[in-house]
């Protein structure tokens, strides 16, 4: 058990305009709070708008910088937190990604590209990963963009999984994915051009 | 019109782009403004072209002009 409970060292990735640094649920439950009473943020994740900081600070496991990670993205040269990205790794190579991009002021601007390259290439490469996984509502066009953009596959869906907030009925969950080998392919790929 | 004719000029509507911006081998991601947000406007006008939303496993596979032109070639649900 002392293996499992052990917590790693804190991780800082670069990127050409962001810092990513890991932390820890306690300041990321502090910093976005005040971005879980918009609609627009919560409700592509899944999420409703009305939290207290208790609960809200629930929905995140506590991050080990082993096998599960939550990098706060910084611009570089700036000490304002506008989003999150997470890693879940499993025991057998698969991990679970997840974005949150807080600061409306870095929507449209390839920011979950740029940072997104960076926790891949991080998950892949340092921690070893074989497979990495996406889950989005089928509503979230910007995400399943992002998804499709990096190379991941659609695997399938999970079909009616989640209520719609935001309109009528239910929603489809699609399930996104990309192997180390197709990863490491799309960077060569990308150098040779 | 062919499908891919239509697929194109559907993108560049959407984009807001000329004609002439978007080719028949257009993805998403080379093409210019076809980005996160970008690709909001795209599926919203092939769903307006369709007359239907989108289920999703077309959205999840919808990544370039060819795929937006096979889904307007396809007959009309009765």
């Amino acid at each position: 058990m002392k293996l499992f409970s052990r917590k790693g060292k804190p991780v800082r990735l670069e990127t050409e305009r962001f810092v990513l640094t890991t932390t820890n649920r306690r300041d990321i439950a502090r910093h976005s709070f005040p971005w879980t009473t918009d609609p627009e943020i919560m409700h592509p994740m899944g999420y409703g708008t009305k939290w207290t900081m208790r609960k809200w600070r629930r929905t995140y496991p506590r991050f080990n910088n082993r096998t599960r990670f939550c990098f706060a993205i910084r611009p570089k040269g700036s000490d304002t937190v506008i989003g999150y990205e997470r890693i879940t790794m499993d025991g057998h190579g698969n991990a679970i990604l997840t974005v949150m991009i807080g600061d409306r002021g870095w929507w449209g601007k390839g920011t979950v590209q740029e940072t997104r390259r960076a926790v891949i290439d991080f998950a892949f490469g340092t921690l070893g990963c074989a497979r990495l996984a996406g889950y989005v509502l089928e509503s979230n066009y910007p995400s399943i963009a992002n998804y499709q953009m990096l190379g991941f596959q659609c695997e399938g869906v999970n079909r009616k999984l989640r209520r719609n907030l935001s309109g009528k009925g239910r929603l489809d969950m699609i399930i996104f994915s990309q192997l180390a080998e197709e990863w490491q392919a799309l960077r060569e790929k990308e150098r040779a051009s | 019109m062919t499908a891919i004719e239509r697929a194109c000029s559907l993108v560049a509507a959407a984009l807001d782009l000329g004609p002439e911006e978007v080719l028949a081998d257009g993805t998403i991601g080379a093409v210019r403004g076809w980005d996160s947000l970008g690709h909001v406007k795209v599926l919203i006008a092939v769903e307006g072209a369709l007359g239907r939303s989108l289920k999703a496993q077309e959205t999840a596979t919808i990544r370039s002009v060819g795929d937006i032109a096979t889904l307007l070639g396809e007959p009309p649900a009765p």
